[in-house]
């Protein structure tokens, strides 16, 4: 970890945060923490403010209200000190789609003005790493979803940033570079890196966070460890029994699968 | 396992039809989301409203400047057969033929360079293969990429196809008062059309497909870089060529009248090959005496038609492949060494922008807006001035000066989608907005080039046209910036915006008036100037030197004009 790229805080301090998009209510009113050392997991369903949260934290969206703090800084009014600082894999993966990956990852180095040689050693094992060196010069709009993924973690983590932000990382990626990234993940953890990780893919973030926070409606309904929550929302089994009791959906789904079972049971032999 | 049964053909050609509208919009659609910006302001809906009728608009526009094509080309028949340029009786009928054929040229290469990018989108954006994952018959998702692909370009076809003839058929009438010769005139002139059409089909067809599989999937070789760069400059030259027939008319009359005259000797070899052969044949087809007897001429068209029907079924074949996603657009993949070279911010984003840009049809058509603006003028002081003196200089680089300013908004949209990646980077928009003026800055060196290029053929009268046409330079860049700036502000609240021409063509105007007006104050205070030591009884060498501090005053008060600017409005 590059000592000199740290501010003075916490890697995330997120308070009251509230954003709103015309009269729909986005994020509201979350307060959350990523400590060094840890993979902090926002979960929630789809459309529950995860996204939102990530660019509030990333300084690509002000906040309505509240506040979020980066190593110290306001992600609004110090957005470079906070880039500097971050390693974003955003959800939709948009990059330069025109650009092949040499010249894609030449551009971020440039932008970021890394270490020639070191860059140059830390690429070459990325890329190894992900077995992604026939895609270097290919377009990235001609790659696959999953060899975007890559180039997208890669970009994300070439600077050697002491915070990761990944919003659904491991979408579109195969079981053996999962495995390498997870790898990695654990080696940033080492270093002293935070990361906050968000996803609805409750197995990842069950084996991966050290703490998850659990948000519905843009509210924080559950945060804690995987045991803390299980005891609080006095679930027992997997996370995914946990979420559903927390997003207060449990009753419901088992009610709408009982419905679905009879519409769509039929005898495909006969 | 059993064989997969091939299902029965079933959508009628009607029905057809109207799913290959959806198709083609879909297409257009997709294609305006990729150079869209990635910090959308807009929600869905009005973005496919704006789409819609983006389409409607762009087809009525290039329907109406088709149209226009075809006038010109009905007035210069006209004007040569009924003598009004003076075209000795004998030569009338072979300018008309060679009229003629530069016009199914004209038609050919306007069908090629304009559908190339919408073709080229048609192969990439992959909406044609939508049957391919339905219980749609294959010859049926051929039919529908067919008509798809050919509703894109419905307007510009069915323009070049009925708008000729349709000239012709009307001015022989006009001239002769005969209907059987301007029917026949006007049929022989449909089928030569249809000819250039199916053709420029054809070669769109296998342009496109190479431009996708070899600059747009294959990576960044020199050699790549080298082939996108000599066919974009085709076709700057093509599109700069259509811009340059309208207003050169009073050259071209006389310039066509000549070569045809001087091809005369020429006409029994010329005939043999496109599009001689359609311009003879349809004179020949018209009957009037005293018209040229090429009778082999229909047998070469027969064989062009040929070629063309050829042609066409390569396409439909290709379309249906396309349909049923059977068509291979990745290039030949070569692995070469992992390496990463590190530059300088400002050169990483200039050549990023570059590379972004010159990818893709749209966007390097920007590029060429300079020159486009001064090729009239250049052509001008080549064909009509003799001496040139500073004021005709002065008359050459003010246009492009202000015109560049104008559209350095354009340069935000090169990143389109990539502009939400650029937001993740720790750049200050400052730093951005300097970029992109920067990039306009390296257009705007074509200004003391054009006017190096008017010395080669013309004598100056005094060399300090050189240091006013080099002086442009920074006008252009300090423009730019107050226009990138504002802009920023107007649409962005001060935070980096893309800019899409349909979202923000008022605020364009707006910002790009304002960026006129400000490139003009350099150029105002050159005149001012010049004007008051010339007045004071100075020598006129005096004149020009104070002209220059004038304006190099002005440069730089707008300099610190965009520094404050820049301070007060730009956020981040």
């Amino acid at each position: 970890m590059n000592e000199a790229m740290k501010g003075n805080g916490a890697p995330i301090v997120a308070h009251d945060l509230v954003r709103h998009f015309g009269k729909t209510v986005a994020v509201d009113h979350l307060s959350f923490e990523v400590r060094s050392g840890e993979i902090y997991g926002l979960l929630g369903p789809n459309g529950a403010g995860k996204t939102t949260t990530v660019k509030m934290v990333s300084g690509l969206l002000p906040p309505t209200q509240g506040q979020v703090e980066v190593f110290g800084f306001d992600p609004m009014n110090q957005p470079i000190e906070v880039k500097n600082r971050i390693g974003l894999v955003p959800e939709d993966h948009i990059l330069y789609e025109s650009l092949t990956p040499r010249e894609f990852f030449n551009f971020i180095t440039s932008i970021r003005q890394l270490d020639e040689q070191d860059v140059k050693t830390r690429v070459k094992s990325l890329i190894d790493a992900f077995e992604f060196g026939e895609y270097f010069d290919k377009p990235i709009a001609a790659l696959s979803h999953g060899n975007r993924q890559k180039a997208s973690v890669i970009a994300a983590i070439i600077h050697d940033p002491p915070l990761l932000v990944l919003d659904e990382p491991f979408s579109g990626l195969d079981a053996r570079t999962v495995r390498v990234l997870k790898d990695i993940l654990n080696i940033h953890l080492e270093n002293g890196g935070g990361i906050l990780f968000s996803s609805h893919i409750l197995e990842v973030a069950e084996s991966l966070c050290d703490r998850i926070g659990i948000i519905d409606d843009g509210k924080m309904v559950a945060e804690g460890t995987v045991d803390e929550l299980r005891e609080m929302v006095k679930a027992h089994g997997s996370l995914e029994e946990i979420f559903l009791r927390a997003v207060q959906q449990d009753a419901e789904v088992a009610e709408t699968v009982q419905a679905l079972r009879k519409a769509l049971t039929k005898n495909y032999t006969r | 396992m059993s064989e997969i049964k091939e299902i029965e053909p079933n959508i009628s050609w009607r029905e057809a039809w109207r799913i290959a509208g959806k198709i083609a919009f879909e297409v257009q659609f997709r294609s305006a989301m990729s150079m869209s910006s990635g910090a959308m302001t807009q929600t869905i809906e009005k973005q496919i409203q704006r789409a819609r009728s983006n389409t409607r608009f762009n087809k009525i526009t290039i329907s109406v400047f088709i149209g226009m094509l075809a006038i010109v080309f009905g007035i210069l028949v006209w004007g040569t057969l009924s003598g009004l340029y003076g075209t000795p009786t004998e030569f009338r009928w072979i300018t008309v033929a060679f009229t003629v054929s530069m016009f199914c040229l004209v038609g050919f290469a306007f069908l090629v360079f304009w559908g190339l990018m919408v073709s080229t989108s048609f192969i990439s954006t992959n909406a044609a293969s939508i049957g391919h994952y339905l219980p749609v018959s294959r010859v049926d998702t051929g039919k529908l990429a067919l008509l798809a692909y050919i509703r894109l370009l419905d307007s510009q076809m069915i323009t070049i196809i009925i708008g000729f003839p349709l000239a012709y058929g009307i001015v022989i009438y006009l001239v002769y008062g005969l209907v059987i010769p301007s029917i026949l005139g006007a049929l022989a002139c449909l089928g030569a059309f249809l000819i250039s059409v199916g053709l420029g089909i054809t070669i769109m067809l296998i342009l496109a497909l190479y431009f996708y599989t070899r600059i747009q999937t294959t990576g960044g070789s020199r050699l790549g870089s080298i082939v996108r760069l000599l066919f974009y400059v085709l076709w700057a030259v093509v599109i700069m060529g259509f811009s340059l027939s309208f207003q050169l008319l009073n050259i071209i009359v006389p310039l066509v009248e000549s070569l045809s005259i001087s091809l005369v000797p020429f006409w029994y070899l010329l005939y043999f090959a496109y599009p001689f052969t359609m311009g003879t044949f349809v004179v020949l087809a018209t009957g009037i005496p005293g018209t040229p007897q090429f009778w082999l001429d229909f047998i070469v068209v027969a064989l062009y038609g040929g070629l063309t029907l050829l042609g066409l079924r390569w396409s439909r074949n290709f379309l249906r492949q396309i349909g049923t996603g059977v068509v291979t657009t990745t290039g030949p993949s070569v692995i070469h060494p992992v390496d990463i070279k590190v530059s300088r911010v400002g050169i990483a984003l200039l050549r990023k922008d570059l590379r972004i840009a010159t990818r893709t049809p749209g966007q390097a058509i920007m590029f060429f807006l300079p020159f486009l603006t001064m090729l009239p003028i250049f052509l001008q002081f080549i064909w009509e001035i003799g001496v040139v003196h500073v004021s005709d200089v002065i008359t050459f680089i003010v246009m492009p000066t202000i015109m560049l300013g104008f559209f350095s908004i354009f340069f935000l949209s090169v990143e389109a989608r990539g502009m939400k990646y650029t937001l993740t980077l720790p750049l200050p928009t400052e730093r951005i907005l300097k970029s992109k003026a920067q990039l306009i800055t390296l257009m705007a060196l074509a200004i003391p080039v054009f006017v190096i290029a008017v010395s080669f053929f013309k004598s100056f009268t005094n060399p300090i046209s050189f240091l006013l046409a080099a002086s442009m330079v920074p006008v252009v860049y300090v423009s730019a910036y107050i226009s990138l700036v504002l802009f920023t502000r107007v649409v962005g609240g001060g935070r980096l915006i893309g800019f899409e021409i349909g979202q923000h063509i008022t605020q364009m105007i707006i910002v790009g008036l304002f960026s006129a007006f400000i490139s003009f104050v350099p150029i105002a205070l050159l005149g001012i100037c010049w004007s008051w030591v010339f007045l004071l009884g100075y020598p006129v060498e005096w004149a020009h030197f104070a002209g220059l501090a004038g304006l190099w005053a002005g440069i730089t008060i707008n300099y610190l004009l965009g520094k404050l600017f820049a301070r007060l409005f730009i956020i981040g």
